[in-house]
């Protein structure tokens, strides 16, 4: 009679035992990455021709930038780029900025302080040096022009 | 105790990537540029003249050569082209060139060459042109006489004037 009832209360708490369990809710979130990041310090200039012809633009491909984004292909991004001030009048700077594997580059475009896209349809994309290359032209009527300088500011924007 | 734990960890590692978009989403570096001022000329052709004929009761007739051609690019103003001889030319005979003038510029006409510059194209300014034709034309006085196979070497400058 004593043998039995030690068993059966050794039984009811093993029982007890497999029954404890808890739950827990975590909340988490990724939020939507766009982190760019731009290196170099590029510097063209004219200062030959071809005779009997325009001025012979002048490129610099030492820029480099990088990309990571995880925007989805229903939420693509676009590379903007655009000048603090514009130009000197008859003087053109042009940037070619080539794409990550998820992007489309827009080839030269040229820039001014309205902005021009350069890059479009980024997504999922983390590419680590991708070159810039600028391309500097000039009208004869420019003349000479001093050494300047303009800031170049890239962002990225929501677009196709 | 656990739950908790968790749970401070990745409120965290949320506020941190939040942190780090608004951060780097926007980038720029700076651009040097400049535009030299830029004056190139250049002659094409190798001009022959000989003068062999005469219209009997006149002077030898004179002739010409439009075989040359000049080119320029030049982003400044207010440039002239000059040309000269390395030596005169021999006694009663006379070599002139005329050259054409590129856009907005003006040529002048015939201009007898020695070794002293003078003024062939003026008003020349922010301008390029090719093709642009060189006539050179030769005469002699009787007193020349006959001269054996000579040459000159005709320098072209780029100058500043009006």
């Amino acid at each position: 009679m004593n043998a039995k009832a030690l068993v059966l209360t050794l039984a009811t708490v093993s029982g007890v035992a497999r029954a404890q369990s808890t739950t827990q809710s975590i909340t988490y979130t990724v939020s939507a990455i766009n982190v760019i990041s731009v290196t170099g310090a590029p510097s063209l200039t004219i200062n030959s021709a071809v005779t009997g012809t325009g001025l012979t633009a002048s490129t610099d491909a030492t820029g480099r930038w990088s990309v990571t984004s995880n925007a989805g292909s229903a939420a693509t991004e676009s590379l903007h780029a655009s000048l603090n001030s514009n130009m000197p009048a008859g003087v053109t700077l042009e940037l070619l900025a080539a794409a990550p594997t998820h992007g489309t580059s827009a080839g030269y475009q040229a820039l001014s302080t309205t902005g021009a896209t350069v890059v479009s349809g980024i997504n999922l994309s983390t590419s680590p040096t991708l070159s810039l290359t600028y391309r500097l032209s000039a009208l004869l009527t420019a003349g000479a022009v001093a050494l300047g300088s303009k800031t170049v500011t890239f962002t990225i924007v929501a677009g196709p | 105790m656990t739950s908790y734990r968790i749970a401070l960890a990745a409120a965290a590692a949320s506020m941190l990537c939040v942190g780090t978009v608004g951060a780097q989403s926007t980038a720029s570096h700076n651009v040097s540029y400049s535009v030299s001022a830029i004056n190139q000329i250049a002659v094409t052709g190798a001009p022959s003249l000989s003068i062999t004929t005469a219209t009997a009761g006149s002077a030898p007739a004179s002739v010409t050569d439009a075989t040359s051609s000049w080119a320029i690019t030049t982003n400044q103003t207010t440039k002239k082209l000059t040309a000269s001889l390395n030596s005169d030319m021999p006694s009663g005979v006379t070599l002139e060139v005329s050259a054409a003038a590129p856009s907005g510029a003006t040529g002048a006409g015939y201009k007898t060459l020695s070794s002293a510059s003078v003024d062939v194209v003026t008003g020349i300014s922010q301008v390029a042109g090719s093709g642009l034709t060189l006539t050179y034309r030769l005469s002699a006085t009787l007193a020349a006489g006959a001269i054996s196979s000579s040459s000159k070497t005709v320098t072209y400058t780029l100058v500043t004037g009006p």
